[in-house]
């Protein structure tokens, strides 16, 4: 009986999300304000930025090799924020069942008291990986489309499997987070806060480098630097050996690190293992933190 | 009293409730909003009642007088401090499961999105409930036929007028089929031809043999509606019994008014 309440439970909560298309548009806004940025004078400032340094290093030409990083770039900063921003919304229908009090209902109905919950992660990692998915095959679209395929079947797998690990982190952090929350409002605060900053906190807008030591540091902090870490690894990657082979090898090393492709943590040099193990350790710790909440939460309410 | 163990064969009674006790802690803005400096509130104070099989059985009270408290307490949606209640002769301490499964908790609030169909909503509620699909599907035929919804059945809640979503609501509530209906202010709030549309519905209830607890501050439902009345008063009961007993031949506006005199020691 659990499960097929679970099932039923997480297939309406995924249903209220999606057929909210407001709510859906909403969710990626932030991965679009990123591609309007990038459309409109980011992409632009990067190129020719890039463009001048390689001058400056007495390369010449590598109008297509920049631009293809850079659009590779871009579209990493989007789905990485997909990942956030998509199960962060995905997290609304607990709130709207709290204020409307289905939470109720649902509670007095002869489930094992897990499965509310349970159900609630689950649409969310649901809509985050549908949703998500789609922005992956946007991008790679984009890529084809653009001419500037440089992605190998590894590097195809690798962002499949950053976005399942990604959404399943960002989920279980957020619905720790939203499980505090009791109104709308403040959640709709959470949500413009969250999307707002977000972009800039795993370095969408800008690179992270470009932040002052203090702030680079803090975003080392973020699970989402991380997922923003693997697809730039996964969907630059290509781009990069294409400047180091057609270019410059060094400047191909220096955006490396420029363009936040590993990380320095403290000394330690953060590659695409260390960046999966990351997001494996916050999916796993906020798990348990759900538990742990929703059995404190259960002897509260007695 | 002391609390018993649950007694297998409840008989004709299938609500019990004993010395129930709820207190509350208050934050500074409810201390500021209630005019108190206490941080605690005993929301329920030591209260006794039993519900009939069959019957319709009333709280009444004033706001804030303990009517929902109790009523969450019963449908076990917050456990008591001290006492214990039986639902068919499962505690609402030791068994919550059972008593979930013996009950329907039900609000005036509408809580259906508008872009579900009635036969949705009672499909998913059914498998919240582990209503089998056989029993579901011939409940489903009973229940729509029964209050009019079979029309609708396909049409998006948000195309349904404010009565007939009202009966969907109700009728989702009931979809495992409950012996005891809890009911927190069946009226609330509502306009006089969706308010008929719950009171007719709850007296169809009682036609098909369900045993309906409610709360209420409204003396004409009590009158309408109540076979037996509880008054409550500051969390207490103070008279509990056959309404025509309560009221003793008076109307029930005006016993509850002399009642609330004797207890609180002033006028309203």
């Amino acid at each position: 009986m659990n499960g097929y309440a679970l099932w039923m439970l997480t297939r309406r909560n995924l249903k209220i999300f999606l057929k909210d298309k407001a709510n859906v548009f909403f969710s990626l806004l932030a991965p679009l304000i990123v591609l309007a940025l990038y459309v409109l004078f980011l992409g632009r400032i990067q190129e020719d930025g890039l463009l001048a340094a390689l001058e400056g290093m007495g390369v010449t030409g590598g109008e297509e090799q920049i631009g293809a990083f850079c659009d590779s770039w871009m579209l990493a900063g989007s789905l990485s924020c997909a990942c956030i921003t998509v199960p962060l919304c995905a997290c609304g229908i607990m709130i709207q069942d709290k204020a409307r009090g289905i939470s109720a209902d649902l509670l007095i109905s002869p489930v094992a008291k897990w499965v509310t919950p349970a159900a609630y992660f689950c649409s969310v990692v649901a809509a985050g990986l549908a949703i998500g998915a789609v922005v992956l095959a946007v991008c790679f679209i984009w890529l084809a489309a653009a001419g500037i395929w440089l992605l190998s079947a590894l590097d195809v797998l690798g962002c499949i499997a950053a976005l399942v690990l990604s959404v399943v982190a960002s989920s279980t952090l957020l619905v720790f987070v939203v499980g505090f929350f009791r109104s709308q409002g403040a959640f709709t605060a959470l949500n413009i806060i969250l999307g707002t900053v977000v972009g800039f906190l795993i370095g969408a807008y800008m690179p992270i480098s470009y932040f002052p030591d203090a702030v680079q540091k803090f975003t080392y902090f973020i699970p989402g630097s991380y997922t923003a870490g693997l697809f730039r690894n996964f969907m630059m990657g290509g781009a990069l050996e294409r400047i180091s082979a057609d270019l410059s090898p060094a400047f191909a090393e220096g955006l490396k690190s420029e363009f936040s492709l590993t990380f320095d943590f403290f000394g330690a040099e953060v590659g695409i293992s260390a960046m999966f193990v990351v997001l494996a350790c916050v999916a796993v710790l906020f798990a348990g933190l759900n538990v742990l909440a929703a059995f404190l939460r259960g002897r509260r309410k007695r | 009293m002391a609390t018993q163990m649950p007694f297998k064969d409840f008989g004709e009674e299938v609500v019990r409730a004993e010395n129930l006790r709820k207190t509350f802690t208050l934050s500074r803005k409810q201390q500021r909003l209630e005019h108190t400096d206490f941080a605690r509130k005993v929301a329920v104070n030591g209260l006794s009642f039993s519900a009939q099989r069959g019957e319709i059985y009333g709280l009444l009270g004033p706001n804030g007088a303990g009517k929902t408290t109790t009523l969450r307490m019963l449908s076990t949606l917050i456990g008591p401090d001290s006492g214990d209640a039986f639902v068919c002769g499962h505690s609402v301490v030791r068994e919550p499961q059972k008593v979930r499964d013996v009950i329907g908790f039900m609000t005036s609030e509408l809580k259906l999105e508008g872009f579900f169909t009635p036969s949705y909503l009672f499909d998913f509620f059914g498998a919240m409930h582990g209503v089998e699909k056989e029993a579901l599907s011939a409940r489903k035929k009973e229940l729509f036929g029964r209050f009019g919804i079979d029309r609708f059945a396909e049409v998006k809640v948000r195309d349904l007028s404010t009565g007939m979503l009202q009966k969907v609501s109700l009728v989702v509530a009931i979809v495992h089929d409950p012996a005891v209906v809890i009911f927190d202010e069946p009226t609330n709030g509502l306009d006089v031809l969706t308010a008929k549309v719950v009171t007719d519905f709850l007296l169809e209830l009682k036609a098909m043999g369900k045993s309906i607890l409610l709360s209420t501050h409204i003396f004409s439902l009590v009158e309408k509606l109540c076979d037996r009345v509880g008054i409550i008063i500051d969390g207490k009961m103070a008279a509990d019994g056959k309404l025509t007993d309560v009221c003793a031949g008076r109307n029930i506006e005006d016993r509850f008014f002399e009642i609330y005199r004797a207890v609180r020691g002033e006028s309203v």
